[in-house]
């Protein structure tokens, strides 16, 4: 899957700038553990372009973090490969090897956790300018420092870089975690539930923050998330992919996928979401399942792992073999074409 | 029996407030000092169990006293859901607490009363004595806690907190305590004999969640209080924990105050809405006021900083700025620092609640709209309908659509 599909939209495909930034190829995660192997991540394959939005949606133990973690190098998936400019990571050495940790940067969840509590703003993120030379001096990176902190709308900068994490609130914090990543100038940033700590009342905003970072500087994001109507409005142009149990259920443009949902997990998904309008939330149609216990990744069911709930099951078929990640009608997984829409199911395959 | 019997509002001292009831459906009231069912000078209509007035609450700090709840009124009818919406730190959870007098030591409720009646006797919460108060909480208002998992203890197994619970509220019967947890579980949709017999670490969220729920109902209380009911919860699992609470209020009929910051659960459950902002209600009404027909610039705000899943995308914005210090509030409405339609007349002073058509009632409660804002019928003008259903007048109340298809 390294080779440039033809039928991508967007973009010249000749020069090689529409080639994927990030792949990852049927990547899985397998941890022993004293109970047995836990599957916690099982075949993911997407890719990402240069400056392209993709989220990855899923409820909580579907793997999405273990995913974007992989994307990011910080885990070597058990099998599988991840491939960054077309090159796989764990071939990179050296000065490439580098050039790949700059490129690919991580926002975690909780800006409590992932800021050192002892270090004030500025200290935060002229450690990495200065290790990555991105300033040859400690006045140089207090400058570039409050460049960054006006880019993730931290004003006046000055107010910021001598405060202490524990002076600002989480929606602040979160900033700074950005800033911090933007500091080594990456490609790509792989945003981990970046906003389900802060107030619901600023999420907005710092998606927004988000947003024209991508516009204005060309990064693309991986963005992880448990909330859809989040995810349809950071990926409005980019791709959605739905995770369930470790595996890619369904992955498509992000008006495509929420408007035009394939997969029976994702309609139940979407069916089951309260929405901030009285009227469609109390009367729209909901998806029942069979049965609403999630399974346990120590014991996944056989064949497709959303067999034991889904409500479309066909004896015979869905227990037996695990469907594939395919477009509608066709036989082979096109994941880096950005305009398909494909979905692992048995039964919306054949139609 | 009637609401004319004693007035008085001095403390109580309430006698005998354990072990009156046979069976936890039928309640004598324990305390002995009833207030006259009178507020605002008129009887307390029959069907209000829980009627506010002016609750104000502050937190003692060494910088001063913060104001997190602000003269507060509002009335709670029978089987009625309110929604209290707001950011964090807004103080809706300390008004949350303060209606069970759970506030800790620091905080101090400065003015107001807080009336709860129930056949026609009525007492002023915040004036009874201990054995009354003991009755009044969980037998008649039950309070949910947010996080499912530090509001159940550890170490216990979850029959022996709910026969806990029973015995501290006079229900001193192991063997029907124990029959009516069970009772209760199989009513949350759990397995009953199972969950019971777990410790609190061996269930899921959701499942805690709805033991939380279900312990609630133990006594059978008129009034439910739940905070943040959802929040940490997956997406199918907050779908049933919903669709649990949508089904329960049909079949059990008691009020319910929901304190969340997800406006999409009020848009599911609350009958009438009251945004909070810095300690106050800045706007109540019914669910398709609040949601179709705003008139505060906060509430507006807020809906605008939801995405929706139907519909064309719509840029969004937070509500620009920060929450105000709520020791030193800004003079005037306090909302003015982050307000677009703000004038030099809010500076002035702080907007009263009034309401929002000429000559309807001032207090929230079923049947007014009220809002706290100068402007509000220029903000109601420039509000977009951009709700899919933003035309519609009135919302079925969340019974009448407990059997259609809610699952």
């Amino acid at each position: 899957m390294t080779a440039v599909n033809a039928r991508s939209v967007g973009g010249p495909t000749a020069d090689g700038s529409n080639s994927p930034l990030v792949t990852l190829e049927n990547v899985r995660w397998h941890v022993p553990t004293p109970r047995g192997l836990v599957k916690a991540v099982d075949g993911v394959s997407f890719s990402a372009r240069d400056g392209e939005i993709v989220c990855l949606v899923g409820e909580s133990g579907c793997g999405k973090t273990t995913t974007g973690k992989i994307a990011a190098g910080l885990l070597t998936p058990t099998s599988g490969r991840v491939l960054y400019e077309g090159r796989d990571i764990s071939s990179l050495r050296g000065d490439d090897f580098n050039r790949f940790r700059r490129g690919v940067q991580l926002v975690h969840q909780d800006p409590y956790a992932s800021i050192n509590p002892m270090h004030t703003v500025g200290a935060t993120l002229s450690a990495p300018l200065r290790r990555h030379g991105f300033a040859s001096s400690s006045s140089a990176a207090r400058k570039r420092a409050a460049e960054l902190l006006d880019l993730v709308d931290l004003t006046p900068s000055s107010d910021f870089l001598d405060k202490y994490p524990h002076q600002l609130s989480g929606g602040q914090r979160q900033r700074v975690a950005i800033a911090r990543a933007l500091t080594v100038e990456p490609r790509f940033i792989v945003a981990d539930e970046p906003v389900s700590m802060v107030d619901v009342s600023i999420r907005i905003s710092l998606l927004n923050t988000m947003l024209r970072l991508q516009k204005e500087l060309g990064t693309g994001f991986l963005f992880i998330t448990h909330d859809l109507a989040l995810a349809r409005y950071f990926a409005w142009g980019g791709r959605i992919g739905v995770m369930y149990v470790g595996r890619m259920v369904e992955l498509g443009l992000a008006s495509d996928l929420v408007a035009n949902p394939q997969h029976p997990y994702t309609r139940a998904l979407l069916s089951a979401i309260p929405e901030a309008d009285p009227e469609l939330t109390r009367t729209k149609t909901r998806v029942e399942l069979r049965s609403l216990e999630v399974p346990s990744l120590l014991k996944l069911p056989t064949g497709c792992t959303f067999h034991p709930r889904c409500p479309q099951f066909e004896t015979g078929i869905c227990e037996v073999s695990v469907p594939q990640l395919l477009a509608p009608g066709s036989k082979v997984a096109e994941l880096d074409s950005s305009n398909v829409h494909a979905v692992a199911c048995h039964v919306v395959a054949r139609g | 029996m009637s609401g004319e019997t004693t007035v008085s509002t001095a403390p109580a001292s309430a006698t005998g407030g354990t072990g009156v009831f046979a069976s936890p459906s039928r309640f004598r009231l324990p305390w002995t000092t009833v207030v006259d069912a009178r507020v605002d000078g008129s009887k307390l209509p029959k069907e209000v169990v829980l009627s506010v007035r002016d609750l104000t609450v502050a937190y003692r700090v060494r910088r001063g006293m913060v104001q997190a709840v602000r003269k507060v009124s509002f009335d709670l009818r029978r089987g009625e859901t309110l929604a209290l919406i707001g950011e964090s730190g807004s103080g809706k959870t300390t008004l949350a607490l303060a209606l069970v007098r759970l506030l800790v030591r620091a905080a101090k409720v400065t003015d107001g009363t807080v009336v709860y009646q129930r056949d026609g006797r009525a007492v002023d919460v915040l004036r009874v004595g201990t054995d009354a108060l003991r009755h009044y909480r969980w037998n008649e208002c039950a309070m949910v806690f947010q996080s499912a998992l530090n509001a159940l203890n550890p170490v216990l197994r979850v029959r022996e907190q709910f026969i806990d619970v029973a015995r501290a509220h006079g229900m001193t019967n192991r063997a029907t305590a124990e029959a009516r947890t069970l009772e209760l579980l199989k009513l949350v949709q759990l397995d009953a004999e199972r969950v019971a017999g777990s410790y609190p670490h061996e269930l899921s969220g959701g499942m805690r969640q709805r033991v939380l729920i279900a312990m609630g109902l133990l006594l059978d209380p008129q009034v439910i209080i739940l905070d943040e009911p959802t929040t940490a919860l997956d997406i199918l699992t907050q779908r049933t924990v919903i669709d649990l609470l949508r089904r329960l209020k049909a079949e059990r009929q008691f009020a319910l105050i929901l304190v969340s910051h997800d406006l999409a659960l009020a848009a599911e459950l609350a009958d009438q809405v009251a945004t909070v902002y810095a300690g106050r209600i800045v706007e109540c009404g019914s669910v398709a006021d609040i949601f179709y027909r705003p008139n505060h610039p906060y509430t507006v705000g807020l809906l605008n900083a939801v995405p929706t899943l139907s519909g064309d995308f719509r840029s969004l914005d937070s509500v620009r700025g920060q929450p105000p210090d709520l020791i030193d509030l800004p003079r005037g409405c306090s909302f003015l620092p982050r307000c677009p339609f703000g004038t030099s007349d809010c500076e002035r002073e702080d907007p009263q609640l009034v309401s929002v058509v000429p000559g309807g009632p001032a207090i929230p409660g079923a049947g007014s709209h009220t809002a706290a804002c100068f402007h509000a019928p220029v903000v109601a003008k420039s509000f977009s309908r951009h709700l899919q259903s933003a035309e519609v007048d009135e919302i079925a109340s969340p019974d009448a659509l407990a059997d259609r298809g809610a699952r």
